[in-house]
């Protein structure tokens, strides 16, 4: 079924979002959870690696940053002290 | 227009401005991927054929659209550098290839983990899964081109039309499923149509793409920032900034 104008697309998302807020959790305890019904190695690999490339990429530029802002501070300094 | 065109190709307008969007992106991406995880990995009901392993199309969906947006993104600013030659559009293409990489890596992997239990197998040579390799090389190709050719203006230029040229592959990742019947699945959504999930499946994994995007705009221009800071640190306004920033 689509669409016939973006009042009723954002309509019926709207009333996905509030139904969906009743559904109960999945899992019934925290091994269960892990398990993830016998996928638990694939699943959380794939959480896993992800995680673990998603902090890298957001942390290397933050530290190439100041490593900029140390290095031009310096040579900002040399220069200085020469003239 | 043509002012707010030249103003957006100043590196020190751009920087100024990145500077302030950044929090929001930051913090926008860290609530909706964790919303969009939580939601995903403990409320979404396991699917009836695939059990929990189809969780891992939380995380696989958003990297897999990021690798071609990324993609696209990159070959507007390559039209961009070419025909006006604007610099910032050189830069913003030098910070985000490897980021497009990381993505397309991260769509591949995510995939694999999930076909072994769903179709038995890590790899097979269908459409998409080629077509998707294929963009991880042409991203290798745009990094070690940057690299290759000292000159900088000779550089972006090569860059932009290898970028160009690489761009035939997007339309053929996007109707590899359709054109081929193979193994990987048709697409999961569609801009003009209900999904074929319940909504307590597709939801979470809205709230995933718009985290994974919010994400991807974040760490673009924080790397593209670096640009400026190392391109232009001749100018005048660099010099007061890193004075202003040391003196602290």
């Amino acid at each position: 079924m689509s669409f016939n104008s973006v009042v009723e697309f954002i309509a019926y998302m709207l009333g996905q979002v509030i139904e969906s807020m009743r559904a109960p959790m999945s899992f019934n305890s925290v091994a269960e959870f892990i398990a993830m019904g016998g996928h638990g190695l694939y699943v959380w690999l794939c959480y896993g690696v992800t995680l673990l490339a998603l902090v890298l990429s957001f942390v290397l530029p933050r530290m190439r940053q100041r490593q900029l802002l140390r290095e031009q501070a310096q040579r900002l300094r040399r220069e200085e002290a020469g003239l | 227009m043509k002012v707010w065109f030249y103003r957006l190709g100043s590196p020190k307008w751009f920087y100024d401005i990145a500077g302030r969007c950044l929090p929001w992106l930051a913090w926008s991406a860290l609530l909706l991927i964790a919303i969009g995880t939580v939601w995903g990995l403990v409320f979404a009901p396991a699917d009836y054929q695939q059990g929990n392993s189809f969780r891992i199309m939380y995380i696989h969906v958003p990297t897999a659209f990021l690798a071609q947006s990324c993609y696209l993104m990159m070959a507007v600013a390559a039209v961009i550098s070419l025909v006006w030659k604007m610099k910032l559009c050189d830069l913003v293409i030098v910070a985000a290839a490897p980021l497009g990489a990381a993505f397309t890596f991260l769509a591949l992997f995510t995939g694999a983990v999930w076909g072994k239990p769903t179709w038995g197998t890590w790899w097979v040579w269908d459409a998409r899964l080629t077509a998707m390799l294929i963009l991880l090389f042409l991203y290798f190709g745009v990094i070690a081109l940057q690299h290759a050719i000292q000159d900088k203006v000779a550089s972006a230029r090569a860059t932009a039309v290898l970028i160009l040229v690489g761009v035939v592959n997007i339309p053929i990742i996007k109707y590899s499923v359709e054109w081929w019947n193979t193994l990987h699945q048709p697409p999961s959504f569609k801009l003009t149509e209900k999904p074929a999930m319940p909504s307590e499946m597709w939801l979470p994994l809205l709230v995933m793409v718009l985290g994974f995007y919010c994400f991807f705009a974040a760490v673009l221009f924080m790397r593209t920032r670096n640009e400026i800071l190392d391109r232009e640190r001749r100018t005048k306004w660099v010099r007061e900034l890193v004075q202003k920033v040391s003196s602290r």
